[in-house]
């Protein structure tokens, strides 16, 4: 009996993990067409500078300073667009799920390259109040990022009906004390519609969703992830308007 | 910018895209003025209209529709 419940925990685990990178493959695909052109602005840089290069080497005396300064912005562009596709790839990989130290604030910084274009695609301005000496957790590096996408693009799509000028993301990172053991906080907060008209109960529930053509499995799955994590993941209403959400993750220092 | 060549703005929020028009547009003999916002470029401009106006339509702030 021990045996075949270890088994059918092992099942679930990878079914866990399966559905959760298929949910990352739903996110990115709504990411597409800001990512695609996250990735075309440095090559069209690239196409510009070649050009350009190209012209100056057909001179007669060939204008090397200006030669070198394009071509340092190839290189530099180039890495920008792989940088982009690194971190989809990352996204997107069948790797197993990992427990390792991972820094919260090392997160943000992996997923805002992804999310930033599509929030200023949305008129959003993206504000960070990250605190440096936040303590380190145990966890999947590529499932807690995962988590803060989802934060991110549904404080987005939350903002779909906010004035334009009110539009804004903020991102922070907190460290709390709770009975003795240091926490590691991020919160993305929002300006949006926040829960009035929600059930606040059923935002975690599965294939529970208010965006158009929504799956509602984002919160659903991003919950689990945390839980597994033995943290935990919460939204309230902001004073104003909007809304933010919490995710808690125990220290490991 | 020298006054004799024909000038182009280029208003671009992206650093990477503008610098590398601005310098595809000097390898050609032309004279380029980089803004990253529709703001900066109606501060600054002068009396002169530029030859060419080069504009990201989607720019934070005012957009290149508005301006």
């Amino acid at each position: 009996v021990a045996v075949e419940r270890a088994q059918a925990e092992e099942a679930l685990h990878q079914a866990q993990a399966e559905l959760a990178r298929v949910t990352r493959v739903t996110t990115l695909g709504e990411l597409t067409a800001s990512i695609a052109h996250e990735v075309n602005q440095p090559l069209a840089a690239i196409i510009a500078d070649a050009s350009a290069c190209l012209r100056w080497l057909a001179a007669e005396r060939p204008d090397l300073d200006s030669i070198r300064e394009a071509l340092d912005s190839v290189v530099k562009d180039a890495e920008r667009a792989a940088e982009v596709i690194v971190r989809i790839r990352a996204l997107l990989s069948y790797s197993p799920v990992t427990r390792e130290p991972c820094d919260l604030v090392d997160i943000v910084h992996d997923v805002l390259p992804l999310a930033g274009p599509e929030l200023r695609r949305r008129g959003i301005v993206l504000e960070t109040a990250l605190a440096p000496d936040l303590p380190r957790v145990i966890g999947d590096r590529i499932q807690l990022q995962q988590v803060l996408l989802n934060l991110l693009v549904n404080a987005g799509e939350a903002m779909r009906e906010t004035r334009p000028e009110r539009r804004r993301v903020v991102v922070r990172s907190s460290a709390e004390c709770r009975d003795g053991d240091v926490w590691a906080i991020l919160a993305v907060e929002d300006a949006g519609a926040g829960f009035r008209e929600l059930d606040e109960a059923r935002l975690f529930e599965a294939f529970y969703t208010t965006k158009p053509g929504g799956l509602g499995m984002g919160l659903s799955i991003s919950r689990s992830i945390v839980e597994r994590h033995g943290g935990q993941l919460w939204g309230t209403s902001n004073p104003g308007r909007g809304a933010t959400f919490h995710l808690a993750l125990p220290g490991t220092r | 910018v020298n006054s004799d060549k024909p000038v182009v703005f280029i208003v671009d929020d992206d650093r990477d895209v503008r610098d590398s028009l601005r310098r595809l547009l000097t390898s050609v003999g032309l004279a380029a003025e980089v803004f990253d916002t529709a703001q900066a470029f109606l501060a600054a401009r002068r009396a002169d209209v530029p030859s060419c106006l080069v504009l990201d339509v989607r720019l934070p702030g005012l957009s290149g529709l508005d301006l």
